[in-house]
């Protein structure tokens, strides 16, 4: 006989599951009083957002489901916005969530919430659990909806009595769905090579698909055949090797401007994994205009949401993939070099950074070019994101995780713990603002209880910098409650919570190559065993260019302050 | 006027994650009638819509994991007059969802 929270657990376990996050509270002590000894390591957050966030950490950088662990309640209602990122950015992740007794829900009890009707639009898939006998099932149910097709995020809320209660376990079950026929038709390939045959401007986007599908390395072999102009989301962003001669960078408001002008001039364009968000299209009347579209997609329901496209090719990328290049091996293709040579030539050469911004992006590229090897950077929601994004130069598929759908500030610190424990080996550095900083900045907790040794980077300009950036473009300067320059003292605080800390003010940054000083000060930085807080001074009014302005085509990029 | 025909698995939610997406776009619904069809379930829903967000409803609907088939016809004066046409995966069908989502 085993009890519903020891049951819970063997299920978790039978996923494949050793590393979960959590809070505890009243309704789900039960599954805490059965974590010991059941294989599977609780890491306690802070905030029920931290354990959240941490889990998505965990899967974003492994690919397997991410666990949190909460009660009912305020519990439940901590992780929505986890959820929502989760849901956003196509992350793997299982919530489990105690709720009040079966014979209490519905009566306002105390801590009762109806996380499941509170979720039910943010989640793939649901379950308030009803019996203890259907546990296995959900759970196996969960996880299955969580890893497959388009990842997302599970809810399974389990009223207290049940963790509570016996019965003869047989043991973990398997799940098998009812399939349902989304499988490509086999014409697609020939489809597309016509296609290309008739192009003159080809070009290809690279979405966060790509990676989590697993076909990065099919793609790559796919791009260096097809030699055309590519670019990336900021998802997609690793997934091809920046240094491939083919390479834009990234794409959208704050994307290159080769890769957004080559976009807004191409003919066919070739998606691959991605759902085209309004960040990366524009405006879509203007996205993408004399372009035919061919949309590799998993998810059917992300296709024609902003134009029609010409081909369709549903299903896993590593499925579709192959199958495309396969069509294309000995195909007569036209002779691009021309194309190319305008799309990647110096002439459209990103514009280096000029005004307030150049010694942040100066810092970002001594700091990023210092790192480790298959370093992973995680970065908050704000300029420093972009600005992060926009130098980033690595070819790990996984080596650039933020919030990029939801753009939910306070994502970074309690990811990088997630992603640290995935990766022990790994350097993790996380990449915050100020604002995004203080929103979750309890977690230092975390990472001093389990001396993660995560390098943390804070880019303080004392204002809720891409607020105040819209408010000086678009709003006459009115710089409406984003001012922070009460900020708290970083390196106090991060001491407090005995980690150690330093300061580097952006002037240090004005020689280049930098100083000896200075570069040894970040190499102990990025090298140190321990967990490391650097607190950068940047301008308070530095801005975040090229940027597209809200509405405006990819083509009507602003590159300075006017 | 619209008129959807969606038969789904009738798991916990099922009916209401397909009514949210109604609900999330404040769209009016006119009729709601909800039945066992079989082995599942089938709900009509008259709906006013703009060409635009039949394609939409229909691929947020069909990636809901209960959901099995959507069907999609205007709104005739007569009840049972309705052409249903299967929509998506969108664009596996053709040229008029294609439209609809360019609309």
């Amino acid at each position: 006989m085993l009890k519903g929270g020891e049951i819970v657990l063997q299920c978790v376990r039978a996923e494949g599951v050793d590393l979960v996050f959590g809070y505890p509270g009243g309704a789900i002590m039960p599954l805490y009083d059965a974590l010991e000894g059941s294989g599977v390591r609780h890491v306690l957050t802070r905030h029920e957002q931290g354990a959240v966030f941490a889990a998505e950490g965990y899967a974003r950088v492994t690919g397997k489901v991410g666990v949190a662990i909460a009660t009912s309640g305020p519990g439940a209602t901590n992780l929505v916005t986890g959820i929502a990122d989760a849901k956003m950015d196509s992350v793997p992740l299982v919530c489990i969530t105690g709720q009040v007794r079966s014979a209490m829900i519905g009566t306002d009890a105390f801590q009762e919430t109806d996380v499941f009707g509170v979720t039910l639009s943010l989640t793939k898939w649901s379950r308030l659990v009803r019996t203890l006998d259907e546990i296995p099932e959900v759970i196996a149910e969960g996880f299955h909806w969580a890893r497959s097709g388009r990842p997302g995020p599970v809810v399974i809320d389990i009223p207290t009595d049940l963790l509570k209660q016996k019965k003869d376990f047989s043991g973990p079950v398997k799940f098998t769905p009812r399939s349902r026929s989304e499988s490509p038709d086999g014409g697609f390939g020939d489809k597309i090579v016509n296609l290309l045959q008739g192009a003159k401007r080809p070009v290809a986007l690279v979405g966060a698909g790509a990676k989590l599908s697993g076909a990065t390395a099919q793609l790559r072999g796919l791009l260096d055949d097809l030699n055309i102009p590519t670019f990336a989301t900021v998802h997609g962003l690793g997934a091809v090797p920046p240094q491939s001669p083919y390479y834009l960078g990234m794409v959208g408001m704050h994307g290159a401007r080769a890769a957004n002008m080559a976009l807004h001039e191409t003919d066919l364009l070739m998606i691959f994994g991605a759902r085209l968000d309004d960040r990366v299209t524009g405006d879509p009347l203007q996205f993408a205009p004399h372009a035919k579209i061919v949309h590799f997609e998993i998810d059917p329901a992300q296709l024609d949401r902003v134009r029609p496209c010409e081909v369709p090719v549903i299903g896993n990328l590593t499925d579709t993939i192959p199958i495309f290049h396969e069509h294309l091996r000995g195909a007569a293709l036209p002779d691009w070099s021309d194309w190319r040579a305008l799309a990647c030539g110096d002439e459209r050469a990103e514009i280096d950074p000029h005004g307030l911004a150049q010694l942040t992006v100066r810092f970002l590229d001594e700091l990023f070019s210092r790192l480790p090897k298959d370093s992973v950077i995680i970065a908050d929601v704000g300029q420093h994101q972009m600005w992060a994004a926009q130098r980033f130069r690595s070819a790990s598929p996984r080596g650039f995780i933020t919030s990029g759908g939801l753009g939910a500030m306070g994502f970074a610190l309690p990811a990088a713990v997630g992603a640290q424990l995935a990766k022990p080996e790994t350097c993790v550095l996380c990449v915050s603002g100020d604002g995004g900083f203080q929103m979750n900045i309890q977690e230092l907790a975390t990472v001093h209880r389990l001396d993660l040794p995560i390098k943390m980077v804070i880019v303080d300009n004392k204002y809720l910098g891409m607020v105040r950036q819209w408010q000086q473009l678009f709003y006459q300067r009115n710089y409406a409650e984003t001012d922070l320059s009460d900020n708290p003292d970083f390196v106090e605080i991060a001491k407090a919570y005995k980690i150690h800390a330093r300061r580097l003010n952006e002037a240090a940054m004005a020689e280049f190559p930098v100083s000896r000083e200075t570069g040894d000060l970040i190499d102990n930085f990025l090298l140190s065993p321990e967990p490391e807080l650097l607190v950068f001074d940047c301008a308070p009014e530095a801005n975040v260019y090229p940027m597209v302005p809200a509405g405006a085509a990819l083509s009507e990029m602003v590159f300075r302050d006017e | 006027m619209q008129i959807f025909h969606i038969r789904y698995r009738n798991k916990q939610g099922a009916l209401m994650r397909i009514l949210n997406a109604i609900s999330r776009r404040a769209l009016d619904l006119t009729t709601v009638h909800a039945e066992a069809d079989g082995q599942d379930h089938a709900v009509t829903l008259t709906v006013e819509v703009s060409p635009k967000q039949i394609g939409q409803l229909c691929r947020e609907w069909y990636s809901i994991v209960d959901v099995i088939d959507v069907r999609s016809s205007a709104a005739l004066s007569e009840p049972g007059d309705e052409e249903w046409a299967p929509l998506p995966p969108a664009s596996a069908n053709g040229a008029e969802s294609a439209r609809a989502a360019l609309a």
